[in-house]
């Protein structure tokens, strides 16, 4: 079953809280106003170098427009993949047995390697919670805004098999572990994952939220 | 003299269905217009907190309180209460709530309690 449409943490169908509401409208904002300057800034950049062709005058300021231009449509790009969801993983397909469990049950998933040959020799798959916490952060004027911040609660993370097309994965929630949450404050989310472990970069993975509940 | 609200609660954990009885004692009562507790499920990350949930309340008082009164009330933890959660940054409990509706903000005070499963 897919993920929520809106909030990729969540299982399709699960209601977000008010911290996950709160993200999505301001994440939102924030990727509209700054894909809206850059795109802006290119429009310009590649109107002045338009002008400057067409006077015959390809001078440095042309140049520079241009590498402006060109500043500003990798900027608008970059801009576009940070609200594009989380992936990168499309040579591996992730299926869960079911999105809810309760804990202490075994959670199982099924995942099919479609190109081996691209499949680093690392890559593993993994039942993880994650844990969303508002903090007050400075704003840069002397006062402070809400914000929130993540950390990995539980994990636990099995090697896959180059070598094998499908592999069937079990992990067992803890007992007395965390549980599902949407919240204000505080938002508690599990998902199954597989991820290709990369240095001082961001893991390329593929994740499947489910359910935990109490 | 000042407002103040204690609640006393027997050592839990207590478990989801159970009553959960204790007192509350006020000293200072005599501007209270109303008095009434909850068992409230609070949230809590490093410098937020929010109740997630609140179960109905009992009243205690709907007036003045005299000063060194000792309320008893009984509440019962609702049969799907989460049991209490801590995380690195933040967790999850219930507590038992007391609020005194006076004029101007109303006095609140929270006593947590240990909620644990089945």
């Amino acid at each position: 079953m897919p993920s929520h449409p809106r909030h990729p943490h969540l299982p399709q169908g699960r209601t977000p809280g008010r911290q996950s509401e709160r993200n999505r409208s301001g994440r939102r904002f924030g990727i509209v106003v700054l894909g809206g300057l850059a795109a802006a800034g290119f429009v310009v950049g590649a109107l002045f170098l338009a002008g400057a062709i067409e006077n015959d005058d390809p001078s440095t300021t042309g140049v520079i427009l241009l590498a402006l231009a060109v500043v500003f449509a990798l900027l608008t790009l970059l801009i576009w993949r940070m609200g594009a969801r989380a992936g990168g993983l499309g040579h591996v397909t992730l299926t869960p047995a079911a999105t809810e469990y309760s804990r202490g049950e075994r959670v199982q998933a099924r995942v099919q390697v479609r190109d081996a040959t691209r499949l680093d020799a690392e890559t593993e798959a993994g039942l993880v919670c994650m844990e969303y916490y508002d903090v007050r952060v400075s704003n840069g004027k002397g006062g402070s805004q809400r914000s929130t911040s993540e950390a990995v609660v539980w994990e636990s993370w099995q090697p896959i098999d180059p070598a094998q097309p499908v592999q069937e994965f079990a992990f067992d929630l803890p007992a007395g572990g965390p549980y599902s949450h949407e919240g204000d404050a505080l938002s508690l989310a599990w998902k199954l994952s597989v991820r290709e472990p990369r240095r001082a970069r961001r893991d390329p993975r593929a994740d499947e939220p489910v359910w935990v509940y109490p | 003299m000042s407002l103040r609200v204690t609640i006393e609660l027997p050592a839990g954990p207590f478990v989801a269905g159970e009553p959960v009885r204790g007192q509350v004692t006020v000293r200072g009562g005599d501007g209270i217009r109303g008095l009434e507790v909850s068992l409230v499920q609070v949230e809590w990350s490093k410098d937020y907190e929010a109740v997630g949930r609140r179960e109905p309340p009992q009243s205690l008082a709907g007036g003045p309180v005299p000063d060194g009164r000792q309320l008893p009330f009984e509440l019962t933890l609702p049969l799907d209460a989460p049991p209490e959660v801590q995380t690195g940054h933040g967790g999850l409990a219930w507590e038992v709530q007391a609020k005194a509706d006076v004029r101007g903000p109303d006095a609140i005070v929270g006593e947590r309690i240990s909620v644990s499963p089945d």
